[in-house]
């Protein structure tokens, strides 16, 4: 998949999809994290695919 | 969420009863049996008043009455109810608590508001308090108000919603439920964090441009994010629009069917009309002929009053001797010239003192102007005209009063007939209300075609939004890859993009294919509950329709039809979000939600013996915790068909009015 002029690793994408999901699914039911918590922990979730994705 | 056990104190007739509700997995049935009137639906109600402090009941004083009396004025008694339950892996005692106060007038009175009190015993066996005000909000995250309808429900409850559901109302609120139950939350929730707001993900990385190398980032940012405010403006106003078309039109869909419920009472009310103008005509008929009446009466009083003194008038006359002695056309004077002349017409000598002359003399008093006999004969004919007319007055008094009490009987007839229509309309004019409705379907018309054309002029102006977001961001992005820092933000705004564009394809993907499956299974339960030629789909709207197999239109369903909707609704949900969390389908797995119970108040009572026998064998296939609160005569058929799941039995029994004990069985 590409955004105009960056690629993104297509399986990276469904790798984080999954993750985030899985995490709103947890939090729906514990309710533990804040919303601003959740935007924070999905950012770092991004950041670190993308960290591994340019080490590969 | 899975229920543990209710505890009621002083609540209602239930002084300290305690029900532990079944946790096996293979007996996950828990039923509690009791006569009418002892308390099941008390019982069920208790679920409600401890989740949300409401109940259905008119009496809102939920002290037991026993406790009340024996309070002495000024002294205090608490009801309490303490429920404890497992939801997210963790455990819950939530307890809800009001304190009654006896006054000096002998009234019992709530001494405060209710206090709620939350307990969580977490996995690692740590207790923590919910602080007071998280409470609320606490039990919104177990299980929101407009969910618990489809836990915790009771026959009557359940009518309403199969009719909802069938009818084509509260759709909305169905999806929104399905939606919720399967899973599909999880996602709208994550393409929110990602993209909604200037706080979301991507919202903050755009924040994080660098513009101080190239200050077009900057002025791109800020043109980018003034459209996705736009964007995100319309997106509600058009939301908006679509639920006020929503609402209008469900709104109609009720004005409608009032108003063929009441097109009956307003054939009643013009039959009424009718009766009341038919009324007013016979009394004013009525009236005529009494004033009739009357004036004959008048023209005849002095001739009736007189009948019987003519009567006696006619029998002397009869008796009399004058009639047939006068000679016709001869007058005193003829005989006057007789005696004079001392001949008589046949030539006899008329000599005063014989005996021709005495006998002509006596003519003088039979002939005119003394002649007596043609008087009373006279008299006497106009004697019979009267008594005769007299006869007819009788009559036609007679006839007309028979007229006047037909009348008076159909008067009575009608004002019976208008009585009992009076009774069916409950004593209301329904032409104004039947006004008022014709009004308010007006305006119902009016706010869809507004909110329509809303829709449509929004929808236009979102994509015209969108394709300027996408050509500035095209721009920022060229121009940001120029910037390493800018370039490493940019990267990972087109994995947030990319994750939100999966996500938005999982949700509708997901979304279509839940419903085909929901169509599926809700199809198979109805079958095996219902058992009857007819099959339902599910529109995108969430509409359910019932068919007759091999017949194209729709059908309006019986009562037991509906119900049995409803129950394969309900279940089919449950079913699912249970299915989905024991698939090894990564994909399901995704959609997997919180298992719930079922509990229920007297849910067989509309079904036959066929039916009961589905709804049992289909109930603890189903859902993950079953709890039934059934009378005594349904029990038993419970029993049969249930009885290898029930793992918890109790029965309710009645001690008196205000006092019921639970008991195992």
């Amino acid at each position: 998949m590409s955004e105009t002029f960056i690629n993104v690793e297509k399986k990276s994408v469904e790798r984080l999809k999954k993750k985030i999901v899985l995490l709103e699914s947890t939090n729906l039911n514990s309710r533990q994290l804040t919303e601003p918590q959740m935007i924070k922990k999905i950012q770092d979730m991004i950041e670190e695919e993308v960290r591994c994705c340019s080490n590969q | 969420m899975l229920l543990k056990s209710i505890r009621l104190e002083n609540f209602r007739q239930f002084i300290n009863e305690e029900i532990l509700f079944s946790q096996d997995i293979e007996k996950n049935v828990t039923v509690i049996i009791g006569e009418n009137g002892t308390g099941k639906t008390t019982f069920e109600q208790a679920f409600f008043w401890c989740l949300y402090g409401e109940t259905d009941f008119k009496d809102k004083i939920m002290l037991n009455k026993k406790v009340a009396s024996l309070l002495v004025p000024n002294d205090e008694a608490e009801v309490k109810v303490t429920l404890s339950l497992t939801h997210g892996g963790e455990n819950y005692t939530i307890i809800r608590s009001e304190r009654y106060k006896k006054t000096y007038n002998n009234q019992v009175k709530p001494s405060g508001n209710a206090s709620l009190n939350i307990a969580m015993k977490q996995r690692d066996g740590q207790t923590t308090y919910i602080k007071p005000l998280h409470c609320d909000g606490e039990i919104k995250k177990i299980l929101p108000k407009q969910l618990s309808k489809y836990f915790f429900f009771d026959g009557e409850r359940i009518e309403k919603m199969s009719k909802d559901l069938v009818g084509g109302q509260k759709s909305a609120e169905f999806a929104n439920a399905v939606k919720g139950l399967l899973g599909l939350n999880a996602i709208s929730s994550a393409i929110a964090h990602l993209k909604v707001g200037k706080n979301s993900v991507i919202g903050t990385y755009e924040g994080k441009y660098n513009s101080k190398g190239d200050s077009t980032i900057g002025e791109l940012t800020t043109k980018i994010q003034k459209y996705e405010e736009e964007l995100d403006q319309a997106q509600k106003d058009l939301e908006e629009a679509d639920l006020n078309v929503t609402r209008a039109r469900s709104r109609k869909h009720e004005l409608n069917e009032k108003l063929k419920t009441f097109a009956e009472s307003e054939k009643l009310q013009k039959d009424r009309e009718k009766k009341e103008r038919s009324i007013r005509n016979t009394e004013s008929s009525k009236t005529e002929i009494l004033k009739s009446i009357t004036q004959s009466f008048n023209e005849s009083a002095t001739s009736f009053f007189t009948l019987s003194l003519l009567d006696r008038v006619v029998d002397v006359l009869a008796e009399a001797d004058v009639i047939d002695k006068d000679i016709p056309e001869m007058s005193a004077s003829t005989i006057n010239f007789l005696l004079d002349r001392k001949s008589c017409i046949c030539g006899t000598h008329l000599d005063p003192g014989t005996v021709p002359f005495e006998n002509v003399r006596k003519l003088l008093a039979y002939l005119p102007p003394e002649s007596v006999g043609i008087s009373v004969a006279r008299y006497q004919d106009e004697l019979c005209n009267k008594l005769n007319q007299n006869v007819d007055l009788v009559k036609s008094i007679e006839d007309k009063l028979a007229v006047i009490s037909r009348l008076d009987d159909e008067i009575m007839e009608l004002k019976d007939d208008i009585a009992g229509i009076t009774l069916k309309l409950g004593g209301d004019d329904v032409t104004d209300q039947v006004r008022s409705i014709s009004t308010e379907i007006q305006s119902c018309d009016k706010a869809i075609s507004i909110n329509s054309g809303r829709h449509d002029q929004l929808v236009g102006r979102m994509s015209i939004l969108k394709e300027n977001i996408e050509r500035e961001d095209t721009k920022r992005s060229k121009l940001a890859l120029l910037d390493d820092s800018n370039k490493q933000i940019g990267i990972y705004i087109a994995y947030a993009k990319a994750i939100c564009l999966e996500l938005s394809k999982t949700y509708s993907d997901s979304e279509a294919k839940i419903r085909i499956e929901l169509e599926e299974t809700i199809n198979n339960i109805f079958k095996s509950i219902y058992n009857g030629g007819m099959s339902l789909t599910i529109d995108e709207k969430y509409n359910v329709t019932v068919y007759v197999d091999d017949f194209d239109s729709s059908v309006e369903t019986s009562t037991a039809q509906s119900i049995s909707v409803i129950f394969a609704f309900i279940t089919g949900i449950i079913k699912m979000a249970r299915d989905n969390q024991k698939s090894e389908d990564p994909d399901k797995q995704m959609l997997s939600s919180e298992p719930y119970p079922l509990v229920m108040d007297a849910p067989l009572s509309s079904f036959d013996k066929k039916r009961i026998a589905s709804v049992c064998k289909a109930l603890p296939a189903t859902a993950e915790q079953v709890i039934i609160f059934i009378k005594d005569t349904d029990g038993d058929l419970a029993e049969e068909y249930m009885g290898a799941k029930v793992g918890k039995r109790y029965g309710i029994e009645k001690i008196d009015e205000f006092e019921t004990q639970l008991f195992g069985r």
